[in-house]
């Protein structure tokens, strides 16, 4: 199995363990614990990850940006964590670690739809065809759209009427909706994308991005979803924690087979491997 | 005996694992063309090197400037 292979199924393993360790704990007295850690963890690794490819290309470069707006999404999320769930700003009272959240998912948010917008034009920057009509691109984009409106768009509705009726500590929500919203949508270039360079190793980072966007889309869905289908408290959480898993594991594995790609080709330097890209569109350890 | 590879399509067959075959073949094309105002059939060994500058932004876009470098030099120590 190659590097890149194994990126991908890392993603589903740590979901699978996620699983099995939900039901050993479920019920006991560690599970609010493991829960948390296993959040906490899952958006550390999607920020390594996407900081761990920007840094791979050099300054300048148009992905070393838009990959440290992604990471700096979460690197802000993890920063509302830190504000929110640790004694240390309870100084600042009630409502102001409420402000400060709200900024920071704010914040994290627009990190989020920036980087995401980037690397979905990467294909029009580098000047790539997408695969398929015009007319088969739109309409991908079309229902892609309509997807992530059905998903995300209830929340932004639900708190926006409680700004609207004067609970501003509801404005992270709006942003937080908005933010889902554009960046599902922005799935369907990096889906496009992907297919445009299937078969190839660049299509590798832009297949798992995908994936990992594909998994909130299921996130948001199961906010909507849930309740229709009867999901009890418990079986909510792991389903939602289950995508956030999953989101966040492909992004650390979209991160780090981007970075594989980058330091791959730039080791083609000191290799005569007489076969074509020495080895590494073989998906050799490389990285 | 099967007819020798030009240069635009060993260009595209070097490419291919890294951007696919879909897009290695429609930018050797793409490029050849805008570069040259012919078609990527005509190319020639000494057309290679101006044809890898003008393939260097879009991948300098994929994978920055020295792994453009690195893959570009590969390419051209195999193209015969």
């Amino acid at each position: 199995m190659s590097k890149f292979q194994r990126l991908a199924v890392l993603p589903i393993a740590w979901a699978a363990v996620f699983l099995a360790l939900d039901a050993a704990f479920y019920g006991g007295p560690a599970y609010g614990t493991f829960v948390r850690t296993e959040v906490e963890a899952a958006k550390a690794l999607t920020l390594l990850g996407s900081w761990a490819a920007a840094l791979a290309f050099e300054k300048g470069a148009y992905q070393r940006r838009a990959w440290f707006f992604i990471g700096g999404c979460m690197a802000l999320l993890l920063c509302r964590d830190l504000v929110t769930l640790t004694p240390f700003f309870r100084g600042l009272g009630a409502h102001g670690v409420n402000v400060v959240a709200g900024i920071l998912v704010l914040s994290a948010n627009v990190s989020q739809v920036i980087g995401t917008w980037m690397l979905a034009r990467t294909w029009k920057v580098a000047e790539l065809e997408l695969p398929g009509s015009r007319a088969a691109q739109l309409a991908t984009v079309g229902v892609v759209g309509l997807l992530a409106l059905a998903c995300a768009g209830p929340s932004v509705v639900v708190s926006g009427k409680a700004v609207l009726a004067g609970d501003l500590t509801r404005a992270s929500g709006v942003a937080s909706g908005l933010g889902d919203m554009i960046s599902l949508w922005l799935i369907a270039p990096l889906l496009l994308t992907a297919l445009a360079l299937r078969g190839g190793l660049f299509g590798w980072p832009f297949s798992l991005l995908t994936a990992s966007y594909a998994a909130w889309l299921g996130y948001d869905a199961l906010a909507i979803l849930g309740p229709v289908m009867g999901l009890g408290p418990h079986a909510s959480r792991t389903g939602a924690e289950l995508f956030r898993a999953l989101g966040c594991l492909f992004g650390f594995s979209a991160g780090m087979a981007q970075r594989a790609v980058v330091h791959g080709l730039r080791a083609l330097v000191n290799r005569r491997d007489p076969t074509p890209a020495g080895g590494l569109a073989r998906g050799a350890d490389v990285g | 005996m099967l007819p020798e590879a030009n240069v635009a399509e060993q260009v595209a067959e070097h490419l291919s694992p890294y951007l696919g075959p879909f897009n290695a073949g429609v930018a050797v094309k793409t490029f050849a063309k805008r570069t040259f105002q012919r078609g990527p059939e005509t190319l020639t060994a000494a057309d290679l090197p101006t044809l890898l500058e003008a393939l260097r932004p879009m991948l300098h876009t994929m994978v920055g400037t020295a792994s453009t470098q690195a893959l570009i030099e590969d390419i051209q120590r195999r193209v015969r």
